[in-house]
């Protein structure tokens, strides 16, 4: 049941410059069937608030979960005390001009509620699902996992704030794992999206279960990836995670003001950059857009109030704008978007990636591959890494085929590529039309002291790669 | 953070159950502070004050899991709970039988408390921020009290409360460089710490030096115990669990299959003794106090948990749901601090390694960077740091052949992730000395 915020607010009392309260509710359900039986049936349910002060220039935070008067008031005290007591050091002053003023409902655009379906109903839709992936012997291993998220998000500040955020998530994941001799493959299919109970949709379902099999089947015989400098022409569900950790990451503007420097890392970005880097080719346009319907990170206010809208932040291949929220704004002179997120009540908002999508281009996928002398075409990301500037990255992929004088030929085994991100978006040769675009999102972007797991959500075409190098497996 | 408290709370739910019912659940709770500083400044400065309770209701053959809030206050407490109670009912109707539900029993009863002195607001200040002036100095301080429990309505009783305080620190220099640092444990000692300051602000001189680009190839290494922490975290991610080698995404399967061996040299176990985390899991079985997992290069076992053992008719080990080590060690060598150098000759010191992630996990490969401190070394004498290197090696490899020399000291290396809530656990790692070690890019 949600808190009467106005009434809380009131009842704090004196001390602060500004005070805002954040609670946060949410319903999770998780089922997980493995091999036709259910290993995981769940629900959390968490119930917090973050206060939040301004003291002498410096924010104070104070999460807790008693949501009594006399909890929050305690609270507020301690944020208080801590906003004080750290002000004399504070790396920055700041003024109520950080928290605008808002107001509005945000809701998913989910058409079937999550109270439609029972867990017995969710149960017979994975058991059956799961059952049609284990039908061939060589598959060792298979799992239908789909967990539903409720969350709402409401905000209240001494200024005038007052906004609610809607969110309907549904993360899924089928996978099947197959083994013949010592060979064993793993291929798998999966999205996380605002969307409602209308995404379980038994032919879509069945049909991608049926194909993840199959290419497993393949990949049992296939040779490995070969190892040479080539094409890479590289599907949507591998473009998330190159997206994600060589754009995203390195454009957020607390990394390259140092504060993530002790966990995540910095960013080879400097401050100077913004408006001079070229830092792909003329086809490459990255915007932050948390407008996109359905997209997994979609909101129309930030953590701190900032009004969400849909920007670019690399434009031609010219780096134009940071992620950077409106304190990462201030502190760096850099501008920025509405992405100061915290993951729930327990955490305070840093700068996050939110929805970074890649824009369509012109180019069909048959042009794309007719275009490709020697290459591969990359499915599905299942390992990454970086360094902790965000330049030498390495990802691995479940399944690739081989590109040969402009065709699509066999199946290949364990692809793997690395580059550095700046030289590699440079090398961008093709963007695919909208006919290859596909929306993915991932529930479990790390970053923060303390840690934070977030929701991000990154759209983005086909796109082909001249010149990297490709390696298959041990 | 009463144990009372907790004892009640479970009596009276228990009290509400009816035949054929059963409950285990687990308690959740920290009050903690996190202070996050940035070029030796206040960043962020966040308390929290959470907790959750995790029901595991059983009703027939049925399996059900129901996470909810826990806080100080029992009547709401008390509430919750038996609304939750009422949730748990409707579910399991809806529900499959769970063909591996393990049976509850009362497995005993355990009580540790490790209390300790944290720091004043004033301590902090004082040490993070006067002590650190005119430094590039980042990271965090997180301190707090931490309890896990765990009751079932057999009668079974677990109690865990840490208090206890990390410095998750690194040293920048103006070339980018960073030394990285960690002041953890339950007693805060301001002289101690700041001596350790000093000795961080020292080594960052070497850092200055101009770095060295190194070719990719192979080169001998010596791995610090917080870079050889990482590849032990890799460990528990597809490695030491007997459920993932049934799943076929097991960087062990090799080691299991006896289709190769690591280096008689090399010995991995469970060792709860260290007293980093409780000696209970989430069914509330209490784990070996010490549990060899590879001895003498060879495999004794994977990590097997009650569910696993059901599923695939084999012995459990007191692992947790997850099968990941949760108090690991790795024993140590002959190797003596004062000769790492000298028996390094001619390679790379590695102090940390990043982002580790497996590139091809059936033949136990992995890749990751070098992070901070890593230095070139001539003539068994530090040279210059290097730039960041991206390696891509067999654990067969590091562990394996290439394995030359183990050193006679391990450190202890508290599990610092704060994901949801502050980690408990950890490790005791040595040195190592590896020669023929694959950069890559």
């Amino acid at each position: 049941m949600s808190l009467d915020l106005n009434n809380l607010l009131k009842k704090l009392g004196p001390g602060a410059d500004w005070v805002s309260l954040r609670e946060v509710e949410e319903l999770g359900t998780r089922v997980f069937i493995r091999n036709g039986r259910p290993e995981a049936n769940e629900n959390h349910f968490e119930h917090g608030i973050m206060v939040e002060v301004l003291v002498d220039g410096k924010f104070g935070h104070a999460g807790t979960d008693d949501l009594t008067p006399e909890g929050v008031k305690r609270a507020f005290e301690r944020a208080k005390e801590l906003a004080k007591k750290f002000a004399p050091y504070n790396i920055f002053p700041f003024d109520k001009s950080s928290r605008p003023v808002a107001r509005g409902k945000y809701s998913s655009p989910a058409k079937m509620a999550f109270d439609k379906m029972s867990m017995g109903e969710i149960n017979d839709f994975l058991s059956l699902t799961c059952d049609r992936l284990g039908k061939r012997e060589e598959i060792i291993n298979a799992h239908a996992h789909l967990m539903l998220t409720d969350t709402i998000t409401r905000f209240i500040s001494t200024n005038g704030s007052e906004f609610e955020t809607k969110q309907n998530i549904i993360d899924h994941e089928l996978s099947v794992t197959a083994k013949q001799g010592n060979e064993i493959q793993t291929r798998s299919w999966g999205n996380a999206a605002q969307v409602g109970l209308e995404l379980l949709n038994r032919d879509i379902f069945y049909a991608e279960g049926d194909r993840i099999v199959r290419e497993v089947i393949e990949l049992l015989q296939a040779p490995e990836c070969p190892s040479e400098t080539m094409d890479i022409l590289v599907a949507p569900d591998q473009m998330i995670l190159q997206i994600h950790e060589s754009i995203g990451h390195p454009l957020e503007v607390d990394r390259i003001l140092g504060d993530e420097r002790n966990y995540a890392g910095w960013s080879f970005v400097n401050k100077e950059d913004f408006g001079n880097l070229k830092y792909g080719s003329d086809l490459l346009n990255i915007t932050f857009d948390p407008t996109f319907a359905g997209e997994l990170a979609s909101y129309d206010f930030d953590d701190t109030g900032v009004k969400a809208e849909k920007t670019f932040l690399i434009k031609n291949g010219l780096l134009l704008r940071g992620l950077g929220g409106i304190e990462s704004q201030k502190r760096s002179g850099i501008e920025g978007v509405a992405n100061s997120r915290a993951s729930s009540w327990n955490r305070a908002p840093i700068d996050r990636m939110a929805n970074i999508n890649l824009e369509a281009g012109s180019s069909s996928l048959e042009d794309m591959v007719k275009n490709i002398k020697r290459g591969v075409y990359l499915f599905t990301n299942r390992s990454w890494s970086i360094d902790d500037f965000r330049n030498k990255f390495q990802f691995g992929c479940e399944y690739g085929k081989l590109i040969e004088d402009g065709e699509i030929k066999g199946t290949i085994k364990n692809p793997n590529y690395r580059g550095i991100s700046t030289p590699f978006w440079n090398n961008l040769n093709m963007v695919g039309d909208t006919s290859t675009l596909e929306v993915n999102g991932t529930s479990y972007c790390g970053k923060g002291e303390p840690n934070q797991a977030i929701r991000v959500g990154h759209a983005s075409p086909t796109c082909l790669f001249k010149d990297v190098e490709v390696f298959g497996g041990a | 953070m009463k144990r009372q408290n907790f004892e009640k709370f479970g009596e009276d739910i228990f009290s509400r159950l009816k035949e054929g019912e059963e409950l285990n659940f687990n308690l959740s709770m920290e009050q903690s502070l996190f202070v996050r500083f940035n070029e030796g400044k206040s960043r962020q400065v966040t308390d929290v004050a959470q907790g959750n309770i995790t029901f595991n209701y059983q009703a027939g053959d049925r399996t059900y899991k129901y996470q909810i809030p826990y806080t100080g206050d029992p009547q709401i407490n008390a509430q919750r709970a038996e609304r939750a109670l009422d949730i748990c009912r409707e579910k399991i109707k809806e529900l499959p039988a769970d063909s591996f539900q393990i049976p509850m029993e009362n497995l005993g009863e355990s009580i540790e408390e490790f209390a300790g002195e944290l720091p004043t607001l004033n301590q902090v200040t004082e040490t993070l921020f006067e002590k650190t002036k005119g430094l590039d100095f980042v990271g965090q301080l997180a301190m707090g009290n931490q309890v896990r429990a765990n009751m079932n309505s057999k009668g079974q009783k677990h109690w865990f409360l840490s208090e206890n305080f990390q410095v998750d620190y690194s040293f920048y220099t103006d070339g980018q460089k960073a030394l990285k640092g960690l002041y953890a444990g339950r007693n805060w000692d301001g002289e101690k710490f700041s001596l350790e300051l000093e000795n961080s602000k020292k080594e960052l001189e070497i850092l200055k030096k101009p770095e060295r680009k190194l070719e990719r190839g192979k080169y001998k290494v010596y791995l610090a115990p917080a870079a050889l922490s990482e590849i032990v975290d890799m460990m528990s991610w597809g490695g030491v669990s007997y459920s993932a080698l049934k799943r076929g995404r097991c960087a062990f399967k090799m080691l299991h299959d006896g289709e190769k061996t690591f280096s008689p040299k090399f010995n991995l176990s469970e060792d709860f003794s260290l007293g980093l985390t409780p000696k209970f899991n989430d069914r509330g079985e209490i784990s070996p106090k010490e549990l060899c997992l590879v001895k003498d290069g060879k495999l004794e076992t994977l990590l097997i948990n009650s569910r696993t053992a059901k599923e695939y008719e084999i012995k459990a080990n007191g692992a947790s749901a997850y099968e990941g080590m949760r108090s690991s060690k790795i024993d140590t060598g002959e190797l003596e601090k004062s000769s790492v150098l000298q028996a390094l000759q001619d390679g790379i010191y590695i102090s940390n390694l990043h982002y580790l992630n497996w590139s091809d996990i059936q033949k136990g490969r992995l890749t990751g960077m070098t992070r901070y401190a890593c230095f070139w070394v001539e003539n068994g004498e530090i040279k210059t740091p290097i730039a960041d290197l991206r390696f891509d090696e067999s654990l067969y490899n590091i562990f394996g052949q290439n394995l030359e020399s183990i050193t006679n000291f391990g450190e202890i290396i508290p599990h610092v992730g704060s994901y949801g809530q502050r980690s408990l656990g950890g490790k005791e790692v040595p040195g190592m000395i590896v020669n023929d070690f694959h950069f890559t890019l």
